[in-house]
């Protein structure tokens, strides 16, 4: 009886816990596809990249085209200039609405790179929550 | 000797019982989860493929440092107004006042409606862009100059 109260208390915590890495996965995947985002910068106006004295700026555009809000900070959004990580020091985000931190659903957010360009074609993907969208355009 | 085995077999049962109702509930509300996640996704595809926006002419007004963009909802989706983005020389404008058939209040752009969105601008733009709140986005290189 004493085992097979153990053998039934170790069957029901194991399960347990697998219970809950089933519920946060299902969570986050569920997360995951709520997910969507679109570069809507004008590559065409000249307004992504602004060199002033040597230190360039790159500005980002990204519109929230999902079903879930996401949050407007560095740690949760990953910045690939030309294939190279851009490390959260180094660009900032801000939402376009009242919470600067909040980006709602259909809401704008501005991604602004620390980043000296070359003349030529680049690419910025902006990647979060497990959504990437690449951004071409031509300095 | 014989209620210790049966009592042992009830307990381990009992165990399985509980722990298969933990592993039931928890895989029941995980695909829920997703499967409503994923029919959001495919709704928000269906309107996404039904939208369509067109600029139907953009004009700035130097004197009253106006600058007025006609929007047409091409699509057969209704768009969210508010979710709507305006681009002037690549620059994200907010504070627009936009109208629908002279309707300041409305949020909703029917298929086959014009939205108005007027907001000040001083200089002349070379370029306006229009993003919807499903991403489909439309861009006028062809600003009329009125001033």
């Amino acid at each position: 009886m004493l085992v097979a109260a153990t053998v039934a208390g170790a069957l029901v915590t194991g399960v347990d816990r697998i219970s809950d890495s089933v519920t946060d996965r299902s969570v986050g995947t569920s997360e995951e596809v709520r997910t969507d985002l679109v570069l809507i910068s004008d590559p065409g106006s000249g307004a992504i990249y602004n060199d002033s004295g040597g230190d360039g700026v790159v500005t980002v555009l990204a519109k929230n085209t999902g079903s879930t809000n996401l949050a407007a900070t560095t740690d949760q959004i990953d910045v690939l200039v030309d294939g190279q990580y851009v490390p959260g020091s180094d660009f900032n985000v801000t939402s376009l609405e009242d919470d600067p931190q909040n980006w709602v659903t259909g809401t704008v957010v501005r991604i602004e790179i620390e980043r000296t360009l070359d003349a030529g074609d680049h690419r910025i993907q902006v990647s979060t929550n497990g959504d990437e969208e690449v951004l071409r355009f031509r300095v | 000797m014989g209620f210790s085995v049966s009592g042992a077999t009830a307990i381990i049962l009992i165990g399985g019982l509980i722990a298969f109702s933990f592993a039931f509930s928890a895989v029941n509300n995980g695909y829920e989860r997703v499967s409503e996640a994923q029919q959001q996704q495919e709704d928000r595809q269906l309107l996404q493929t039904n939208s369509d926006v067109g600029i139907a002419n953009a004009t700035h007004d130097a004197t009253a440092s106006e600058l007025t963009v006609h929007v047409n909802n091409t699509g057969s989706a209704v768009l969210t107004i508010e979710e709507l983005s305006l681009l002037v020389d690549g620059t994200y404008r907010g504070n627009l006042t936009t109208s629908v058939d002279g309707d300041n209040e409305t949020s909703v752009l029917l298929p086959g409606e014009q939205l108005v969105m007027t907001l000040e601008q001083t200089t002349q733009p070379d370029r306006v862009k229009v993003v919807a709140g499903t991403g489909v986005a439309a861009t006028e290189t062809e600003v009329i100059s009125l001033g």
